[in-house]
């Protein structure tokens, strides 16, 4: 059978929270019965953008990235939920009974992606439910996806084996995959959220100018074998991308019309090494 | 290419436009298409962080210098179009002669820019080789062509000249060389009307809205016309009220000429101001330096203040009478979204599509609150001009009568209108879609696009030949400036430092940081923010503290670290002028040296009393000054301010300037009278 999966583009979203707000819209002062209660008004984000800046400037970027309750498929909070307190749909959407979670505080540790929110006021923990009180009346989009202005959120009805598919043949990721929680919220470009850079901008002195050199040829090394080879663009900027963060030391070597210069760096997160001077 | 200079459409969305823009920014992310993108902001915004390229980030005020080392470099390595120059633009040589350093002395080359604007000289070559070599796309400003960006600061004059220069020297109007940033310019139908917010609506202000153009003739209604003929400049309006008098020049659309006269308050034989009628609460966190608004409203020289406002924050609470309105969610209007009418000509074409809306009242107005027909119409009874004000129609009447002025009729039935609520206009046929700006001039033929200016009488040769300039021409020296001579405008645009940033001495040694305060990325002026609303749950917009949503302070990171200040850590942002309470948030997105947060908060909250106190509201426009970028315009400078930061210590007293110069008034009256006391001089009562 189909089941609801969500695919989020990372390099698409600006941070404008306009699903976070329709999150809101939709669960704020609105009672769902059979799906959830009434989030508050404050305090919970049932989607939630996270964000990262990397490196230093003026060679930086920035990722966000939208999170929500992931619809594990081996969900942890369903193990800590006794009574059918949390139950698992059929078509994949992982739901809190609002009835029968009462009171079960429990639960909101259980989730390891910190998606399950307490309601003080109701003592119900809460979670983001794909909108399946709209989807089972037919809609084909969550309402933070029909909000997004970049088409960075989508959610796709798929057979398992065709979603496993279409994961490895474009490189989807899910958070915390060593969990083996099996979520179904997957991620286009997560790099650049998890992974980090080594950058850095080359230049010369000719005739008592400085100017940047272009095209010459940059080498990233680690361990004595060559990583990576890119060469400057007319800024002089060099960029090697995807690498994971602390993963130690690096040698950057430069090669530009018979000069070379080597530098060293440990990485833990994102570096721009800055004007590198041949 | 597309350089994006001092652009950030992500977070200002052209003006009403939401994320419009955004989906055909997005095409420029195809590689297919192989479009650089290049962005020139002290801050890395939110357009930067979408469409990834090269990041320059001068110091605010500052990439007018810029702008000029790129025009040098231009010159010196032959990198602009000679034959336009010559056939498309006048005064040329002069600027050239002025860049090259024959005029002053000073070459402006990348390492005289790099001195004001803390850009590498070699990135400027480097940016202005690619630029000479590539048709470039240049996206100045919130709109792509002006409007908000570093308009707004001290320089913003000069950079608004400055960016024409550069696209002039390119060839405006050529293939791929032009002015925008997909904000504006969609083929949408503007042959259709309806009418725009100022057109004039219900008013019959034939003098004060542009209802002349097109709805009167289409909506007859009785003529309004106020009788007194005197006008105050808005950013002046507290010295109008505290000193007497206020002077300053319009803006007005018609023309370049109508410009220039001056005019002063109080006009000639008028009475001076007695009251204040405000609709609304926004002016304590929209204008600048506001702390003299606080002074003003509790001025004796003003008797009598109503403000007329939904929602109860800003300077409603200054208020003698509150007339509380209901929201448009609780009464009956129509409308078009971003439909500006003569306010910005077809501010329609920021969006996909044009969407008139039929607002049916969704709940009843709650409280005592009121529409704002209905309040104006009781105002009206007892001066005994009600059913002129209301001509003998209720709020669906005169809904009825904006629908049958509009092209509306044509497409939808009235009944069926108001059952659907809203109706698309559809698109225009493509083969009447208007052609792309300014080719026609470049081709050197008559103007084809539908533009209001100039106006048939504003040509200088032909209707419809050439630019609204007097020459016709774009012009590198400016024919009305050579004839207003005004030392702050030389006809030429020259880099003069701002009088508020890295030159201003003493004040910079005090005040060290520029605080940048561009429009808000998550509300619009004081819509949306405050009043209790999702909003504040955005961490980039507010953050709870304590259990108090403070407004957001970005800084550079290495600046809150000599300050020991971490995130959300709360942040005292002041100079002589006011303080503000914030939340800091260390980025790399700033150079060192320079703040960022956004102006228009909706909250004004001092801790004490209101003028000699912190707000911890959010109101920047507290601290911002209200100097004019020159004397001889209407052209607010307060997007960039200089202010020191510091972690709170938890005090609530600040004195502000606005203040400052009253204490020291009433001090010294107080000695005075002491003397005279003590002198057993007393003067009778």
């Amino acid at each position: 059978m189909k089941k609801w999966n969500m695919i989020i583009d990372v390099a698409e979203c600006t941070n404008c929270n306009l699903c976070t707000l329709a999150a809101m819209d939709e669960y704020v002062g609105n009672d769902w019965p059979g799906y959830c209660a009434p989030m508050p008004k404050h305090g919970h984000k049932w989607i939630n953008i996270l964000q990262k800046e990397r490196g230093q400037l003026p060679m930086i970027d920035i990722a966000y990235v939208p999170t929500m309750c992931n619809h594990c498929d081996d969900a942890p909070c369903m193990k800590a939920a006794p009574k059918g307190a949390i139950n698992k749909r059929k078509d994949g959407i992982v739901l809190i009974d609002p009835v029968k979670a009462k009171g079960q505080k429990q639960l909101v540790d259980a989730c390891p992606y910190g998606h399950i929110w307490w309601n003080e006021e109701l003592q119900l923990p809460q979670a983001w439910t794909f909108d399946a009180h709209l989807i089972d009346q037919g809609w084909q989009q969550t309402r933070g996806q029909q909000s997004c202005p970049t088409g960075a959120m989508r959610a796709i009805q798929a057979e398992d084996e065709e979603m496993a598919r279409m994961a490895s043949e474009q490189g989807l990721e899910v958070m915390k995959p060593e969990l083996n929680s099996k979520p179904r919220v997957y991620y286009r470009n997560l790099w650049r959220y998890s992974k980090c850079f080594i950058g850095g901008s080359v230049s010369e002195e000719k005739d008592g100018v400085i100017d940047c050199v272009e095209g010459a040829s940059v080498q990233l090394v680690k361990d004595g074998a060559s990583v990576a080879v890119t060469t400057t663009d007319n800024y002089g900027d060099f960029k090697f991308d995807r690498l994971d963060e602390n993963s130690g030391s690096y040698t950057v070597q430069i090669y530009a019309g018979g000069r070379s210069k080597l530098m060293e760096t440990s990485l833990g997160a994102s570096v721009n090494l800055g004007d590198i001077r041949l | 290419m597309i350089v994006s200079w001092a652009a950030d459409p992500e977070s200002t969305s052209g003006s009403y436009g939401a994320q419009e823009g955004t989906t055909r920014r997005q095409w420029l992310k195809d590689p297919k298409l192989g479009i650089k993108v290049v962005h020139v902001d002290p801050y890395y915004n939110a357009t930067a962080q979408f469409l990834p390229g090269k990041w320059f980030a001068p110091k605010p005020t500052t990439s007018v210098a810029m702008a000029m080392a790129i025009a040098y470099v231009w010159i010196k390595e032959d990198l602009y179009d000679k034959s336009y120059v010559e056939t498309h633009t006048v005064g040329f040589d002069k600027w050239k002669a002025y860049l090259v350093g024959e005029e002053d002395g000073i070459a402006k080359t990348p390492e005289w820019q790099e001195k004001e604007t803390g850009v590498p000289a070699k990135d400027v070559r480097a940016l202005a080789r690619e630029w000479g070599k590539k048709r470039v796309y240049l996206a100045p400003g919130g709109w792509g062509n002006g409007h908000g960006g570093a308009c707004r600061n001290q320089t913003g004059i000069p950079w608004a000249r400055v960016m024409v220069c550069l696209v002039a020297m390119q060839g405006l109007g050529k293939p791929g060389i032009n002015m925008g940033n997909l904000q504006w310019g969609t083929p949408i139908d503007f042959n259709f009307y309806f009418p725009g917010y100022a057109d004039g609506g219900m008013s019959g202000d034939l003098e004060n809205t542009s209802m002349p153009v097109e709805l009167y003739q289409r909506m007859p209604q009785l003529p309004t016309m106020n009788s007194n003929n005197q006008r105050i400049p808005r950013i002046f309006v507290p010295e109008a009220i505290l000193d007497g008098k206020a002077e300053g020049y319009p803006w007005v659309g018609k023309s370049i000429e109508h410009q220039f006269p001056k005019f002063t308050y109080p006009a000639a034989g008028h009475s001076p101001v007695h009251m204040l009628y405000k609709y609304g609460g926004s002016i304590l966190s929209t204008m600048n330096n506001t702390n003299r608004w606080v002074r003003m409203y509790q001025s004796p020289n003003l008797e009598f203040v109503v403000n007329q406002s939904i929602w109860f924050e800003g300077e409603a609470k200054f208020a003698d009478v509150i007339l509380p309105a209901c929201t448009n969610f609780e009464r009956t209007d129509i409308s078009e979204w971003a439909g500006l009418g003569g306010y910005g000509h077809h501010g329609q074409q920021q969006l996909n599509h044009r969407v008139i809306v039929f607002q049916a009242p969704a709940i009843k107005p709650m409280g005592e609150s009121k529409p704002d027909f209905w309040i104006f119409n009781e105002l009206c009874k007892p001066l005994g001009l009600a059913n002129y004000f209301s001509e003998g129609c209720n709020e669906i009447d005169w809904v009825k009568r904006a629908f049958l002025a509009s092209d509306l009729p044509q497409h939808i039935p009235w009944r069926k209108f108001l059952k659907r609520g809203y109706f698309v206009v559809p698109a225009e046929k493509e083969k009447l879609r208007a052609p792309v700006s300014f080719r026609w001039f470049f081709e050197n033929r008559k103007k084809d696009v539908p533009e209001a200016q100039p106006l048939p009488s504003d040509y200088t040769e032909e209707y419809l030949r050439g630019l609204q300039t007097q020459s016709g021409k774009l012009e590198f020296e400016c024919s009305s400036l050579k004839r207003f001579n005004d030392p702050e405008r030389p006809p030429i645009v020259k880099y003069e430092p701002s009088w508020e940033g890295a030159h201003s001495g003493e004040l910079f040694e005090r005040y060290p940081l520029q605080l940048l305060t561009p429009h808000s990325k998550y509300s619009f002026h004081t819509q949306g923010d405050g009043k209790d609303s999702f909003l504040l749950n955005i961490e980039d917009h507010r953050v709870n503290v304590d259990g108090y949503y403070y407004w957001i302070m970005r800084m550079n990171a290495d600046d809150a670290k000599a300050r020991g200040i971490g995130k959300h850590n709360l942040v005292k942002v002041f100079n002589d002028r006011g303080a503000v309470i914030c939340a800091a948030l260390p980025t790399q997105r700033l150079p060192r040296g320079v703040a960022h947060g956004y102006e228009s908060s909706a909250i004004y909250d001092p801790m004490g009393e209101p003028g000699k106190s912190v707000d911890r509201g959010g109101c920047l426009n507290l601290l911002t000054p209200e100097r004019t970028q020159t004397k001889s315009t209407h052209s607010l400078a307060g997007s960039n301010s200089l202010v020191q930061i510091e972690l709170w210590d938890g005090s609530t007293q600040h004195m502000s300037a606005a203040f400052a110069a009253m204490e020291k008034d009433m001090q010294q009256d107080k000695e005075i009278k002491r003397t005279l006391k003590e002198a057993q001089l007393v003067p009778a009562k």
